[in-house]
């Protein structure tokens, strides 16, 4: 049934067989194999699917998992050095040991305690910063550091950088639709108003897309990653939010939308309504009312709507990161991004995890990890600017 | 640190067999070769979990830990293809294992477990012929290359001019000759990427 080996000979053979350098024992193997309907059909599939079946997914960051691989051979590495250092040292530890046992001066918890948070210390919480591009293609870093500056685009929309903040005046003759975009990194967070007066806040490692002013008969943006929306009441002018899997319209409330690219979009509404369809199905529109929690993925076109405690999900902006019966995977997306570090799990199970926790953002991580290794349920480390978790 | 992001192009690890790793019996703890084993196939690896997992990240984790898996277990293949054979079935196994504790199933699953199953190896042959493709697509001169992957990621020649800072024209001019260019090492294969 299972006959890796076969299937690589056939795979081996039919590669060579279509680059015509193929032997003749390639193309009898090709032609037999052929021979099988399920075979054929599954041949013909390919070739008419102009490339749907395959090369779908080819950006994989090779660079994470290289990475990783040879943290295990240093890992290795110093394992075998240890253990010769180990026998060497024996005798001196036992003797350690005992001294620590017999003097109650010494308080192994605290210091244990420090060791442990140090370790995380190479990773700071976020903070206000974005890249703002212009219509012209320039890009302009707002943080702290930046300076004051003005901009007039293109349809005279005046936009003004000051310090941490930007805004955006509009110029009421313009017509036309200019677009600026605002990308927040990893370990960034973001928060300004729109020309209409709409306010949003962008969580870390997200991508707005937005006109400088609002000439259109609709607003229309288009997000990836994570941001709240407060959006000014507008009756005439429907503010369309486009993401990669939904599509999402309103008029007036606020709401939570999570929607990284290759992620499920989670849209979690705190007031007003939204109308919320698949991207490329507008059949399968819902209405969200308040407390509501629409959930679109990526690879099926149904969305799956349900009630929520909507604080756990509007939390970021308040500076807490809250979770309630939260899977561990999820967790350490969202804290990954915050604090900008790569992790792994050594067991896939403990993805799955559930944790209920209210943490402080603004926190030194080693402080986050704590708290959620005395639930005893799991264990983080620190190697070589990668979180372990075991 | 503040960096402009411009996208990122990662081009899989679908290379040519370096000297090093000639087809001979190797073990898989010896780091070079597990370097080695990595670069040429974690990709196609991937490729293939995802087409059981339907998820880009949970299938990038579990051939991670596939290759850390095979790599500590230091294995004697005869061959290449041994060590093919071990590491799709190590990353169909623990997919396997992964959607049973999930207790996932694929509605293709509960109806025919055969026709499933089937299915599955045929995802290698196709995780295979992309590897192939890649690997010539790899042979490209880098701007040509650039221009063909974002290509298949769906971007417009518009966009690409952006991306990389080009002309339209150039982008052009490099998608022709990147194109005639696999047209020629690919011969039938070429269908693949239309």
């Amino acid at each position: 049934m299972h006959n890796t080996e076969e299937l690589l000979k056939i795979a081996e053979s039919l590669t060579k067989y279509l680059q015509g350098v193929s032997s003749e024992q390639d193309k009898g193997i090709v032609e037999s194999w052929l021979k099988k309907q399920k075979n054929r059909e599954f041949y013909d599939r390919l070739r008419s699917s102009s490339g749907d079946l395959i090369l779908k997914h080819n950006n994989y960051d090779l660079s994470r998992a290289r990475r990783t691989l040879e943290n295990e051979f240093a890992i290795k590495r110093r394992q075998r050095y240890y253990k010769r250092i180990w026998y060497a040292a024996a005798s001196i530890i036992i003797l350690i040991g005992i001294y620590t046992l017999f003097n109650p001066f010494v308080n192994t918890k605290s210091s244990d305690y420090k060791d442990y948070t140090a370790q995380f210390n190479d990773f700071i919480p976020g903070k206000d910063q974005a890249i703002l591009s212009t219509s012209g293609g320039e890009k302009f870093v707002i943080d702290s550091t930046s300076s004051s500056r003005q901009i007039i685009e293109k349809d005279g929309t005046t936009v003004q950088i000051d310090g941490k903040s930007v805004s955006y005046k509009a110029n009421n003759k313009s017509k036309s639709v200019v677009y600026n975009t605002i990308d927040v990194p990893r370990n960034g967070e973001f928060k300004f108003t729109l020309s209409d007066g709409t306010v949003v806040w962008l969580n870390a490692e997200t991508k707005l897309t937005f006109p400088v002013s609002f000439a259109g008969n609709t607003r229309e943006v288009i997000l990836d990653g994570e941001a709240y929306f407060e959006v000014a009441h507008d009756a005439q002018k429907k503010f369309i939010i486009n993401t990669e899997n939904s599509v999402l319209e309103v008029k007036g409330t606020s709401f939570n939308i999570k929607a990284y690219k290759g992620e499920s979009s989670i849209t979690t509404l705190v007031e007003g309504r939204v109308d919320l369809h698949y991207k490329y199905d507008k059949s399968t529109a819902v209405i969200l009312k308040p407390g509501d929690q629409a959930i679109v993925s990526g690879s099926s076109n149904e969305i799956e709507v349900k009630q929520v405690d909507t604080h756990y999900f509007t939390a970021w902006k308040e500076g807490y990161f809250a979770y309630s019966e939260t899977p561990l995977d999820e967790i350490m997306r969202q804290l990954a991004r915050w604090y900008d570090f790569e992790y792994r799990f050594t067991k896939m199970e403990l993805k799955d995890d559930l944790f209920t926790a209210r943490l402080k953002k603004y926190d030194s991580p080693g402080k986050i990890f704590t708290v959620l290794e005395e639930t005893g349920k799991v264990k983080f480390k620190v190697e070589k600017n990668t979180i372990i978790i075991y | 640190m503040m960096t402009v992001q411009i996208k990122k192009i990662y081009l899989c690890c679908v290379k040519i067999y370096s000297s090093y790793l000639k087809d001979r019996p190797f073990r898989t703890g010896d780091e070079k070769i597990s370097k080695e084993l990595f670069e040429l196939f974690f990709k196609r690896a991937c490729s293939f979990a995802n087409s059981l997992l339907r998820d880009d990240q949970l299938a990038y984790d579990i051939v991670q830990e596939a290759f850390i898996k095979i790599w500590k277990k230091n294995i004697l293949c005869p061959s290449i293809i041994s060590f093919k054979v071990y590491l799709y079935n190590t990353v169909r196994n623990d997919s396997y294992n992964y959607l049973q504790r999930k207790s996932i199933r694929h509605s293709d699953f509960e109806n025919n477990k055969q026709e499933y199953e089937e299915s599955v190896d045929q995802m290698i042959i196709a995780a295979e012929i992309e590897a192939e493709l890649l690997k010539q697509i790899h042979l490209l001169p880098e701007a040509r290359r650039n221009v063909i992957l974002l290509r298949l990621e769906g971007m417009s020649i518009e966009e690409i001019a952006k991306e990389l800072g080009l002309s339209v024209n150039t982008v052009k001019a490099h998608k022709k000759l990147a194109h005639k260019q696999l047209r020629e090492s690919l011969k039938d294969l070429y269908i693949f990427l239309l």
